[in-house]
């Protein structure tokens, strides 16, 4: 009964671990010839329109571990990130990202009386999946050797990523650009564990790969622009 | 009427053909316009339904991309999107292939069944495996005892014999397919001294050294950690009194780490 009572906590503890929308951006390295753009911008809190997208629906009603297609398969369900939160928590990381790419002279997450522009936008898309592993699942079984044993498998998956309608503003409300709808499709495989948990470090490592673009593409689709 | 439809047929290839082309490494075809190319992606707009998408493929996903009109766009440092219309450019991917090194550690044990001995070995492996190579050259050390049949030892004249010797020398391993089948090729030279006792209960002691070829073929997992297992012939020809040759097979199980 002793037993019980102290590992009950603990499962309530495991039950309700929150996945975090994050990414390592201290080895994103800046070239020195690049272009910073001399202006202060707001990366305001992305609009939420994946729920509207038959292909995300799955994330809002299923648990991480479903089946897709026929096929056992991991998802990063919406369940496990703070309710309401992706949106913000990607909103973040591109603040983050373009701070350290110095796209802008700074970068502000949502809103900042120091910011002469902001940026908005819709995520359409935030979606991974990837095919269960049963091998994983068998390495679990032998604890944590064999947790580690397997730690290298991966399966096929698929990551969607996509950003419409960004549009950059005066803090005045003056349409500086449309910068327009920024899509990618990840087919690959990917790293893989017991438990669908994977798969959230997984989209968050896609997210990484895609943020690094659009600050390209943002970089690029300016160049037009005289900033005064 | 007839012009018109003359003048469609013209044009509708024409039209068709306005867009930029990358094909991808998996295949696919995308119909789309490029609008930057720098060291390592290509970003492209392309349609979807009515609204148009910005995309982007990594150099390691394409295998050529070609342009429907002539570009000359601003460009910056390291782009290039000035090519020849309709000249498909073909992609190197080799060049955006990062070469990985990963440290591979094995330790195994191994049965031998040879002609005239018999017995057992625990052999380190410590290799770099790079990606792009298909060699690999491990260092390692290893342990091994073998028991002289007594048939075979009876032919020389002595009533018991030590052995003692070191091998050095290399054990390549060649990938076969992908990360997991390798061909095992060894040699490995053999030095150490045999101490004797003859009927007589004379002793001597002599100084050894001889040859150790192998030939294997091994599984090794791809996991961080896993199981090897192989198996594979041996020979030794050393200059011993008391076992001058033997040929053998081995089987050999272990873990990779």
């Amino acid at each position: 009964m002793k037993t019980l009572i102290y590992l009950f906590p603990l499962f309530l503890i495991s039950c309700t671990v929150t996945q975090k929308v994050i990414y390592k951006t201290d080895d994103l390295s800046v070239q020195p010839s690049v272009r910073t753009y001399p202006i202060r911008v707001e990366v305001r809190i992305l609009t939420d329109n994946r729920a509207h997208i038959d292909e995300n629906k799955i994330l809002f009603s299923d648990p991480r571990q479903t089946t897709l297609n026929g096929k056992k398969s991991c998802i990063n369900s919406e369940q496990h990130y703070k309710p309401d939160s992706v949106v913000s928590q990607v909103s973040r990381m591109i603040a983050e990202h373009f701070n350290k790419a110095r796209l802008f002279n700074l970068s502000f997450y949502n809103q900042s009386p120091y910011s002469g522009y902001y940026l908005t936008g819709t995520l359409n898309s935030f979606y991974g999946q990837q095919e269960f592993s049963t091998g994983a699942l068998i390495g679990a079984q032998f604890g944590v050797v064999g947790a580690i044993a397997t730690s290298g498998l991966k399966t096929p998956g698929k990551i969607i990523i996509e950003i419409a309608d960004m549009k950059l503003y005066r803090k005045d409300g003056t349409l500086i650009k449309d910068l327009g709808n920024f899509y990618k499709e990840y087919e690959e495989d990917l790293p893989v564990d017991a438990s669908c948990w994977c798969i959230y470090s997984n989209v968050n490592e896609k997210l990484k790969d895609f943020n690094s673009h659009l600050v390209e593409k943002i970089r690029t689709d300016l160049a037009d622009v005289t900033f005064e | 009427m007839k012009r018109l439809l003359v003048s469609l047929m013209v044009s509708i290839p024409l039209i068709a053909s306005s867009q930029d082309m990358i094909i991808l490494r998996n295949g696919d075809t995308l119909n789309c316009t490029i609008n930057k190319i720098d060291s390592s992606s290509i970003h492209y707009n392309f349609q979807k339904g009515d609204r148009i998408i910005t995309s982007f493929a990594g150099m390691n996903e394409i295998r050529s991309y070609r342009f429907s009109v002539l570009k000359n766009t601003l460009a910056s440092p390291g782009d290039s999107l000035q090519t020849v219309s309709g000249n498909p450019v073909i992609v190197d991917t080799s060049a955006y292939v990062r070469s990985s090194f990963k440290w591979i550690n094995m330790i195994t044990y191994s049965q031998r069944f040879g002609l005239h001995a018999k017995g057992w070995s625990v052999q380190y492996y410590g290799y770099a495996l790079k990606d792009n190579k298909k060699w690999v050259i491990p260092c390692g050390f290893g342990l091994e005892s073998f028991k002289i049949s007594t048939e075979y030892f009876s032919q020389f004249d002595y009533q018991s014999a030590n052995i003692n010797y070191c091998l050095a020398g290399i054990s390549p391993f060649r990938k076969l397919f992908q990360d997991k089948i390798w061909l095992n090729l060894g040699l490995q030279l053999i030095i150490g001294t045999e101490n004797l006792i003859d009927f007589y209960d004379n002793k001597s002691s002599n100084m050894i050294y001889g040859i150790n070829p192998s030939q294997g073929i091994f599984f090794i997992s791809e996991s961080k950690i896993g199981i090897t297992c192989g198996f594979g012939f041996y020979e030794k020809l050393m200059n011993s009194e008391v076992f001058k040759n033997d040929l053998g097979f081995k089987i050999e199980l272990g873990i990779k780490f």
